[in-house]
């Protein structure tokens, strides 16, 4: 169970660096042509998502490897380095989530962001001396997150929007069996990692889907002069 | 209820989509592109410098055109609006 649980750790932190990376990107291009800071702001929220599962992939990584304990230039251990890995890596994914809170609930107050941003050390902190509460401020900031999402659908009503959605629905309910873990075992844990890479499966295919339904239109003949 | 207020880009995304399945004359571009003469005469002179759009000389008058870049402009101009949109910005 140990060893599917490392093996299914990985996989899902590989993808969810590849879709946010990729939704970063393409948010980024959406910027340079709108000029709009919230696409920015958006790009920026990705970003923060995916350096947090790049990290928790070197970190899970070195884990597999079973490499804690190896000594590094003599007398400092791993086992610090991965301790620091890990915090960057729930440092950078609270913040990625919390910038995409701060985005939909349209806070523009520079104090109230400075505040909310504040948050993001204080949980890191709160997440390393009790792990689960990682997990438990995730799932809040998912709920409202989520929330926005379908709130959002039911007023555009798009596939794309649908699709967005249930993405987050998925990353719900993935925050949801990430935080029963320690309570219900490993199988919970598994299974959480299964549909959280199934949300982000979702988003990366709406990604592709809008960037390939939206081909060139046909241009009327040009007419003879 | 009053319909949001279009910015620039909007409008002329209207007008190149309204020429996207014919070549319109100036009037009809007027009626579906819901602007008064002289805005639309301003947005003509711009799209026309940019190669978005260009001017035909048939029997039954002027007529405007969609060019290739214009088309081009318009699918990236949709799927930015949809990428936008899906994600509630």
């Amino acid at each position: 169970m140990q060893e599917l649980l490392e093996r299914v750790d990985l996989v899902v932190e590989a993808f969810s660096f590849l879709t946010a990376a990729l939704i970063a990107l393409g948010s980024l291009l959406a910027y340079m042509k709108t000029h709009k800071q919230r696409t920015l702001a958006f790009s920026g929220a990705f970003v923060f998502i995916a350096v947090g599962a790049l990290l928790s992939l070197v970190f899970n990584w070195f884990v597999e490897l079973e490499a804690t304990v190896v000594p590094v230039r003599g007398y400092i251990q791993i086992g610090f380095f991965l301790s620091l890995l890990l915090l960057l890596s729930m440092l950078s994914t609270i913040i990625g989530f919390l910038l995409l809170f701060i985005i939909n609930e349209r806070i523009s107050s520079v104090k109230e962001i400075l505040l909310l941003l504040l948050l993001a050390p204080l949980g890191t902190w709160v997440a390393h001396e009790i792990y689960i509460g990682y997990h438990i401020i995730l799932l809040v900031l998912t709920i409202m997150i989520f929330h926005f999402y379908y709130q959002a659908h039911r007023e555009s009503c798009t596939g794309h929007s649908l699709a967005v959605a249930i993405a987050f629905a998925a990353l719900l309910f993935s925050q949801v069996a990430l935080t029963l873990f320690p309570v219900l075992g490993a199988g919970i844990y598994v299974i959480g990692q299964t549909i959280r890479g199934i949300g982000f499966t979702i988003l990366l295919i709406t990604l592709a889907s809008i960037y390939r339904s939206t081909r060139l239109p046909k241009v009327s003949k040009r007419a003879k002069a | 209820m009053t319909a949001p207020r279009r910015d620039k880009m909007m409008i002329i995304t209207d007008i190149l989509g309204a020429l996207q399945s014919k070549n319109l004359k100036f009037t009809h571009l007027l009626y579906k592109s819901n602007l008064s003469h002289s805005r639309l005469k301003e947005y003509l002179d711009e799209l026309l410098v940019k190669t978005l759009v260009e001017e035909l000389q048939t029997k039954e008058g002027k007529r405007y055109h969609l060019t290739d870049d214009g088309a081009k402009f318009l699918a990236e101009y949709r799927r930015v609006n949809e990428f936008v949109k899906s994600f509630g910005l």
